[in-house]
């Protein structure tokens, strides 16, 4: 179901005496994301379709739980509001400071490690903890906060091992953004087939497009599918060569081919030592 | 790491191969003893030292027609079994029995799951199998034994035939976290070249694919393709003399047994594989001495009698012998492994090349058994070559 169609007005207006609207940050999906200001204290408000109910409430109740520097934690309860006619829904989300890697350029490669050192950290709190694969790890949805340190952000289409799918899609794959798929997220669109190694193939793809300046698998070429599920990476160009077995483990289109869960963080590590990174 | 794979009988030639220091352990097979003769053995010289496993062969239970010999007298699982038997209220218990079995004694130095033998993923008994790898798991973390446990799979050749399969089963068992696996793959020596390759380069790929998830890989039941999965990355391969140690298959635990005598054999690297006494290496020797020294350049305490005189045709050979002959060879096989998996594909392939060229030299001069052991060589070259492929390794 797509972003519910109001103004930043009729938002301003509809949030409770306690809440002040500052400025919309944008809008992702189904979602209005606006920054709004609580006590002097400035946090995320996320507005949906009241439609999007159970998905929401599912996100609500795993995000209060998070306790984990790199994700960001959902504040309070699923809330009702009317905007503009419109019913809709809202959570709020801690407020992460900093920049998005979006609008970050290419790393140095002791940066980019430590990028995906933190996180492998994050998407394995997630599956080890909440039973969460996120499905949707790409530089939109990657902080950095002013001190270095990288937040996920975002686990609305993250799968639940142990509960059904609650996501609907007409895409040819299940939840996530193309250029950032892991070849299963292609087939497995219900999410029944994936665990974190499906992260781990989309944190492989983030620090290679820090390191290379562009995507392993190009999403726009009429062979995405085929280069894809074949592991046939274009152009390794700026990837230097010490990062480079790493990567090609992380990103074999094969699950049982990449690095188990728990070896992943050791083979980030050891790749910093041979880099001379501190 | 070579083991012994119990079984027929325990006549298994084992406690000699260990004072010979050709293998270093052995896996138990408890259908082949009784359970007060298999505590004894476990703990006596030369066994006390040695790494030892117990395979629990539930997998006999499920079959139809089950020839379960003395797994009966262990109390541990009835055979026959019904499905309701592995019920997910019982299985529990079930495994607690089997393994609390293992874990009390003390000289096995590794613990092995209960499992079925899994024609397909579609098969009930492949979530059977699931369920008691999980029940298994659960078992180990309630109890405190430091040993490693190695879950099993026992996989059929239907299940082998279809490579999506055997990728799904990958993709699930690498997001588990035992120390290993114990493997038994159903690799008949009669099927047509191709299909022979193509179960087998599916086989050396689980165990590569394991390897690389850096698990303990064990290999029950694996005859002369011991070299390649050694190569492909096993920690240990188990084998015995016996034509039923050295392939597994859910047939040679059904019906009555019994049977016959085997026929004596020598095994030899040059062939890596094993070819008859009298039926093939006397006509070799008669048709043409220089081949027949050629095939004989081979180690283990067998050969050199051939080499010194002793006739293939001698009466007097025993399967004791025999035995030794096999595990020398194999050890000498196991010898050529240096862990890098490039380098062990590519030796085990150029030595399978020479093993193929000989045949044909062989074949040219005397008529092979249908039996021969040596009749799988050929696509175990084009397996090695398969997965070397598929993993990316130029030979």
């Amino acid at each position: 179901m797509p972003a519910p169609q109001v103004s930043d007005g009729g938002v301003a207006a509809a949030l409770t005496p306690d809440l002040t609207f500052v400025r919309r940050l944008g809008v992702g999906g189904q979602r209005v994301v606006c920054l709004v200001d609580r006590e002097g204290e400035q946090i995320v408000l996320k507005l949906m379709n009241a439609d999007a109910w159970d998905r929401a409430e599912r996100e609500v109740a795993v995000g209060q739980r998070f306790a984990h520097s790199g994700l960001s934690t959902i504040l309070g309860d699923l809330i009702k509001i009317e905007v503009e006619g419109i019913s809709c829904i809202y959570f709020l989300e801690e407020f992460i400071e900093g920049e998005s890697l979006e609008a970050l350029g290419q790393m140095q490669l002791c940066e980019a490690l430590k990028l995906g050192e933190e996180l492998i950290a994050s998407a394995q709190y997630l599956y080890d903890e909440h039973h969460l694969v996120h499905r949707d790890i790409k530089p939109a949805n990657i902080m950095r906060r002013p001190d270095g340190h990288f937040v996920l952000l975002d686990v609305g289409v993250a799968r639940h091992q142990d509960l059904d799918t609650l996501t609907a899609f007409n895409a040819p794959h299940g939840p996530g953004t193309p250029g950032y798929l892991a070849p299963e997220q292609l087939v497995a669109s219900k999410g029944h087939d994936l665990d974190s190694r499906a992260d781990q193939f989309a944190i492989a793809i983030v620090i290679f497009e820090r390191l290379a300046g562009q995507l392993p698998f190009d999403p726009t070429a009429g062979s995405y599918r085929t280069l894809l599920t074949t592991g046939t990476v274009g152009r390794w160009d700026g990837v230097p060569d010490i990062a480079r077995p790493l990567l090609e483990r992380m990103l074999q289109p094969k699950p049982h081919r990449r690095y188990r869960p728990e070896h992943v963080v050791t083979a980030i590590e050891k790749v910093k030592g041979e880099a001379g990174c501190s | 790491m070579l083991l012994v794979q119990d079984g027929h009988q325990a006549h298994t030639g084992a406690r000699e191969a260990l004072d010979e220091e050709f293998v270093d352990g052995i896996i138990w097979s408890p259908a082949d003893h009784r359970p007060d003769h298999l505590l004894s053995c476990s703990s006596d010289e030369p066994f006390e030292d040695a790494v030892q496993g117990l395979d629990p062969q539930l997998y006999v239970a499920r079959l139809s027609d089950p020839n379960p010999k003395k797994l009966q007298d262990y109390e541990l699982f009835s055979v026959p079994m019904r499905p309701r038997d592995l019920a997910a209220r019982v299985l529990p218990g079930l495994v607690a029995g089997i393994m609390d079995y293992q874990a009390a004694i003390p000289d096995l130095t590794h613990l092995i799951a209960p499992t079925l033998a899994v024609p397909s993923m579609a098969d009930r008994r492949a979530q059977s199998a699931a369920d008691l790898a999980d029940a298994t798991m659960a078992w180990k973390e309630g109890v405190e034994d430091d040993r490693p446990l190695l879950l099993s799979l026992a996989l059929e050749r239907s299940f082998l035939d279809d490579g999506d399969s055997v990728d799904g089963l990958l993709d699930e068992v690498t997001a588990t976290d035992p120390d290993g696996f114990y493997l038994l793959f159903e690799l008949p020596p009669d099927l047509d070249r191709e299909r022979s390759a193509t179960i087998r380069s599916r086989a050396l790929y689980m165990v590569s694919a394991l390897a690389e998830n850096e698990f303990e890989v064990w290999v029950g039941y694996a005859g002369m393709g011991a070299q390649c999965f050694r190569a492909a990355g096993a920690e240990a391969v188990a084998s015995g003399w016996f034509q039923k140690q050295q392939h597994w298959s859910p047939g040679h635990w059904t019906g009555e047994g019994g049977g016959r005598q085997p026929k004596l054999r020598a095994y030899l690297a040059s062939t890596i594989g094993s070819l008859f006494l009298e039926a093939e290496l006397d006509p070799l020797r008669r048709a043409d001495a220089e081949l027949y020294e050629e095939v004989l350049e081979s180690p283990g305490p067998l050969a050199e009698e051939l080499r010194n005189g002793r006739s293939p045709a001698d009466a007097d050979f025993s399967r004791s012998e025999c035995c030794l002959q096999m595990f020398a060879t194999l050890a000498e096989l196991e010898s050529r492994n240096t862990g890098d998996l490039q380098v062990d594909l590519s030796r085990a392939y150029g030595d399978l090349e020479m093993a193929v060229d000989l045949l044909e030299r062989i074949e040219e001069a005397v008529q092979l058994h249908p039996l021969s052991g040596v009749r799988s060589v050929g696509a175990w070259l084009d397996a090695v070559s398969d997965v070397a492929g598929d993993l990316g390794i130029a030979l």
